[in-house]
């Protein structure tokens, strides 16, 4: 069991890695993989000129490139991540960020900052925009658990049924800051398409920096979310504390895509995709399936953005594009799950 | 096998219990020694459930005390409780298909460290309760696939392998046909006679129950009406006063077990 989860994720990371080099030759420039290496070595060790190498090159690779392609796949593995403790805890294959919620409540959060911004309250938009985003996917969180926390044991039904009737609501709020946007109504659209365009270290550093923590500690957990499949009464009868397991990896599930949300915008499907197809590749254990998850969910939304900088003609916000890929998925997944149900 | 020996191994003093206004059980005074096997019995919304989830510590009385092993058991974590007590429900839902020996495994969770693996006990003790359950072929099956008969043998198995002190079962066999109802119960017996295994089940059918059970907890309106060997418990008048139905009782004279007969021509007036 161990050796096979480790062997699945050291693999995983190296073609997560490979694909990361791959994706930084590809673009405007065309650059090597060997210079790509040399140039990544070259800054790691603090040395700002490789000798043989073009130093507009090395600012392309390091200073727009791999700022962008990290970001990328930092939120993509968190996504995954995040979508497959959501569906865990859920028992629910359709579950995902949006499902309870949360992304809206982090779109609504940003575009309010984007609103205060636009009629005058001005505050730094890379101070304001991760962190309305942070507090309005927390807020929404809180309003979700408040709403079902009559139901002791925040069933599934009650906690899906809270998310999708906060999230008609905050929808509507969004439209309604769109509104009062008016004539600037571009910059909220185009920041809720989702992109990864321009993204600096600043960025790497928020999103790995909260990420990657957050994640240790879904991971810590993993076996009581397998045991916690079985049902709460079950798993409480098993010796697992399952309300607050949930409650704990619900909040950093929820951070990890207010995170994400909060540097890329709205990205769906990623975080509904990854886990279903490692799920059906690699079988439900949490122990192996979320590690594959991350490194899964940062090799496809990095392919994906790829596709979109370096390859399309012109650049697609990649929102539309995971969505445009997605959409057909998720119905296709609905009516399996459907299908399997009525047999 | 944590088994022991010791007299009064549940004990509930003064249980009270109830879902907001209304009051689902009351006053329950009741003693459970190891090595016997006790019938829940009593009709829907009696409180079966209720006392079930008090047992297993899954639910808090209002009032009074729920001991084992003579400490209350808000003194024991989760996990330690799960050492002593396992349970068997009646519904069984999987989101995921995980595989029949996986499953099975989980029984061994409150058994495991978080970091560590399995050791050899926990394999040898999986295998024997997959064996005991003839689950073995069904191993490396989805359990999403298994008919409901297999399911709940593997249910049963995870109990098993989970090698508490006392199994409780709620409503555990009342989806199953009457053989793959009597392997399991053949296979709970063998246990409480060999390793001294205290069974509480709740169980609706009351020819089941008297065949299977060694004493009967009979409640009705959330109240105790009887406690004790099913030969002193269950007779005409018990069955007309619990469950308002008119029954003959049957004692075989050979095997000294217990028939229940409902005569359809006679009705309680």
């Amino acid at each position: 069991m161990e050796i096979r989860s480790t062997l699945i994720s050291a693999t995983l990371g190296l073609v997560l890695a490979a694909t990361i080099v791959a994706s930084t030759t590809m673009g405007f420039l065309s650059i090597t993989p060997l210079e790509v290496l040399q140039i990544i070595g070259a800054r790691l060790k603090g040395a700002t000129t490789v000798t043989g190498i073009e130093p507009s090159f090395i600012f392309v690779v390091w200073d727009v490139r791999l700022p962008r392609i990290l970001t990328a796949a930092v939120v993509g593995g968190g996504l995954a991540v995040a979508g497959a403790v959501f569906q865990g805890i859920l028992l629910n294959p359709l579950a995902d960020p949006y499902t309870l919620g949360v992304s809206s409540g982090a779109a609504f959060g940003a575009s309010l900052a984007l609103i205060l911004s636009i009629i005058g309250i001005s505050m730094p938009a890379f101070v304001s925009v991760p962190l309305f985003a942070f507090i309005g996917a927390m807020a929404t969180l809180a309003a979700v658990f408040s709403l079902s926390s009559r139901d002791e044991s925040l069933s599934s039904n009650s906690l899906i049924l809270a998310g999708v009737i906060v999230a008609a609501i905050l929808s509507a709020g969004i439209g309604f800051i769109k509104y009062l946007a008016d004539e600037q109504v571009s910059v909220i659209i185009f920041w809720l398409m989702g992109s990864f365009v321009g993204r600096s270290w600043s960025d790497v550093l928020l999103v790995g920096g909260l990420t990657l923590p957050t994640m240790l500690v879904i991971f810590y957990f993993a076996r009581d979310l397998n045991i916690m499949s079985l049902g709460e009464r079950t798993a409480d009868t098993l010796g697992v504390d399952s309300s607050r397991i949930k409650k704990i990896l619900l909040l950093c599930a929820s951070l990890i895509s207010a995170v994400a949300v909060s540097v890329s915008g709205v990205i769906g499907f990623v975080g509904l995709i990854v886990p279903h197809l490692l799920r059906a590749i690699l079988g439900p254990d949490n122990r192996t399936l979320l590690p594959a998850c991350f490194f899964g969910g940062g090799i496809l939304l990095l392919l994906a953005d790829t596709l979109t900088r370096a390859w399309l003609p012109s650049e697609l916000p990649i929102g539309i594009l995971t969505s445009l890929l997605g959409g057909p998925f998720f119905c296709y997944i609905f009516r399996r799950k459907q299908l399997g149900r009525s047999s | 096998m944590t088994a022991t020996t010791a007299e009064n191994y549940l004990q509930l003093d003064g249980v009270s219990f109830g879902y907001s206004e209304k009051e689902v059980l009351s006053d329950i005074d009741l003693n459970v020694r190891s090595g016997r096997v006790y019938g829940l019995i009593g009709p829907n919304g009696s409180g079966k459930t209720s006392l079930v989830n008090l047992l297993c510590g899954t639910r808090r009385p209002d009032r009074g005390v729920v001991r084992l092993l003579g400490s209350p058991l808000s003194a024991y974590s989760k996990k330690q409780l799960a050492r002593h007590l396992s349970l068997v429900p009646q519904e069984f839902t999987l989101g995921f298909d995980y595989r029949v020996r996986d499953i099975v495994f989980m029984g061994r969770h409150p058994h495991i460290g978080r970091f560590s693996s399995p050791s050899l006990d926990d394999h040898e003790l999986v295998n024997r309760a997959m064996a005991e359950m003839d689950i073995e072929s069904l191993a490396d099956r989805p359990v999403t696939e298994l008919s409901g008969g297999e399911k709940q043998r593997v249910v049963v198995a995870r109990a098993l392998a989970q090698d508490t002190a006392t199994m409780i079962l709620d409503e555990a066999t009342s989806n199953l046909d009457i053989r793959h109802t009597l392997e399991i119960m053949r296979v709970l017996k063998k246990r409480v006679s060999q390793s001294g295994l205290c069974v509480i089940a709740a169980i609706h059918d009351l020819n089941l129950a008297a065949s299977f059970c060694d004493e009967f907890i009979i409640l009705k309106n959330g109240q105790l009406v009887s406690c004790g060997p099913v030969e002193h418990c269950l007779n005409r008048e018990l069955i007309r006063e619990v469950f308002e139905v008119e029954a003959d009782v049957i004692v075989d004279s050979e095997s000294s077990g217990m028939r229940i007969h409902y005569p359809f021509n006679r009705t309680i007036n």
